[in-house]
């Protein structure tokens, strides 16, 4: 039985990389697992590291904090690939081996590959943690539908005034913020509601009903709040002095959160009480928090702004990207931080460069080029990543 | 009088789903204190495991040192817990 499902173009652009460096190269392998196969929808190819030589790889964690923060619920690193440059064997290490214990400790079906560019092996862990060889199967697997949940509300954050005079000039506002808005969560969630089209969904209810590609309507996300003011918001309280009451004690700011989270299934059928776990990670940890810690305080018009979500096609499935609207905005921390994931997510397409593309491929990357494009509107580098764009759909002689 | 327990959450990423620990800790204790725990829990190797804020701000070995309750204080009180997947 063939162990694991990967299209046969990713390891052409796998060998491509190899053959590219002199030091060993280091990618993830992303995708999702279904009656204990795992498929490999795409790949994304380290491009900073804490170490490297022709020996050895450590991937920095920071990129993989930012690409799997891109990655919806549903679909992540299942498997890692890293090269052995002028090596005459493919073989896996005893070092290749104790993180493939880690990683399958984590997510038991880890695939790990190993090329020198030309010949490449699959491995992943057997019995009493001995690696094994495995054998893939060629075809590019089926991309998985999604249900599509969304959260449109908004807090009042009541900030002690002497704690924002003191905290305002460095992140420590948004880091209580976050701490707040957390407890909140996860104080609340119980009360929370799940609506669609007005109605609350059923914890038995099957979600084969509610895929975004036949039910336009979204699943609404309501937090049922301890307290209400008369605006019908939720209101959140930061202070270190429990018997400050008094609004003058306090700077008054709106906070408008919106999120949109896909989460892509294996199993249609599944009941909607088996997603609520999922769900809740998704919106609170990889959406909400993340947007507050990269919000902008504006003091004069009494707001906390946050970026919005933007998707991508990435080999077929949806990545999310944070951007603010305002062009204002354009030149925070998190727009730099921006500029140089699109620059990592456009390089993506260099070892696929030369290779014949299969029309679905063809049909990837033309959705990703117009994605990127749509977002480079929002950076100043517009005109740079346009160029680079056009240079891709030539290279790639995409039709 | 024993300290009230402050909760941390720990966020994996690695696998097709995310997955998210709540971790009730004492805010007097050292962050590395509890890494071999939190390491066990999601079977990550202690010497790969590393830690990030919401904002992908990778935290030292200092950091680490420091009391909880002052990490939550400068980081937040989520991590995404990272395997670094040394491989040679």
């Amino acid at each position: 039985m063939k162990e694991f499902k990967i299209s046969k173009l990713f390891i052409e652009a796998i060998k491509n990389q190899a053959l590219n460096s002199e030091n060993e190269i280091y990618g993830w392998l992303l995708g999702y697992e279904k009656e204990d196969i795992p498929n490999v929808l795409g790949i994304f190819e380290c491009k900073s590291f804490d170490h490297q030589t022709l020996i050895s790889a450590v991937p920095s964690a920071q990129e993989f904090q930012e690409m799997s923060s891109l990655l919806p619920q549903g679909i992540g690193p299942i498997g890692i690939y890293h090269s052995h440059p002028f090596s005459s064997e493919i073989f896996h290490s005893h070092t290749d081996d104790k993180t493939l214990i880690s990683l399958s400790n984590q997510f038991p079906n880890c695939i790990s590959i190993v090329t020198n560019g030309k010949e490449i092996n699959y491995y992943r862990m057997g019995k009493n943690n001995k690696t094994k060889e495995i054998k893939p199967n060629f075809v590019h697997p089926k991309i998985l539908n999604y249900i599509l949940v969304k959260l449109n509300d908004e807090f009042i954050i009541k900030v002690d005034k002497q704690i924002l005079n003191e905290e305002y000039n460095n992140n420590n506002i948004n880091i209580k913020i976050i701490n707040k808005f957390r407890e909140y969560f996860e104080e609340n969630w119980e009360h929370s509601q799940f609506l669609i089209n007005g109605k609350q969904i059923e914890k038995s209810q099957k979600m084969e009903n509610y895929l975004k590609k036949t039910h336009p309507q979204s699943i609404v996300f309501k937090i049922a709040p301890l307290k209400q003011d008369k605006k019908n918001s939720n209101i959140l309280i930061i202070s270190n002095n429990e018997k400050k009451v008094h609004d003058r004690d306090f700077k008054i700011l709106s906070c408008k959160i919106n999120a949109e989270i896909p989460i892509y299934l294996k199993e249609e059928n599944i009941r909607f009480k088996r997603l609520e776990d999922t769900i809740k990670t998704e919106l609170i940890s990889n959406n909400i928090l993340q947007k507050l810690f990269h919000s902008k305080i504006d003091i004069n018009q009494e707001e906390v702004i946050l970026p919005e979500d933007f998707f991508i096609h990435y080999f077929g499935f949806l990545i999310r990207v944070l951007i603010f609207q305002y062009p204002s905005f354009n030149d925070n921390n998190l727009s730099q931080k921006n500029e140089l994931l699109i620059e990592k997510l456009i390089s993506q397409l260099n070892p696929f460069i030369g290779l014949d593309l299969p029309i679905i491929f063809n049909e990837f990357f033309k959705k990703f080029l117009i994605d990127i494009s749509e977002l480079s509107i929002h950076f100043k580098s517009v005109s740079d990543i346009n160029e680079q764009l056009k240079v891709f759909r030539t290279k790639l002689k995409l039709k | 009088m024993t300290p009230k327990l402050s909760t941390i959450y720990f966020v994996n990423k690695f696998g097709s789903e995310k997955k998210q620990i709540p971790f009730p800790v004492a805010p007097n204790i050292k962050l590395m204190d509890v890494i071999p725990e939190i390491s066990k829990k999601f079977g990550i190797s202690s010497q790969n495991i590393c830690i990030a804020n919401m904002g992908g701000q990778v935290l030292t070995e200092t950091d680490l040192l420091s009391p909880v309750v002052e990490v939550v204080d400068k980081f937040g009180n989520s991590f995404d817990i990272i395997d670094r997947g040394i491989v040679g």
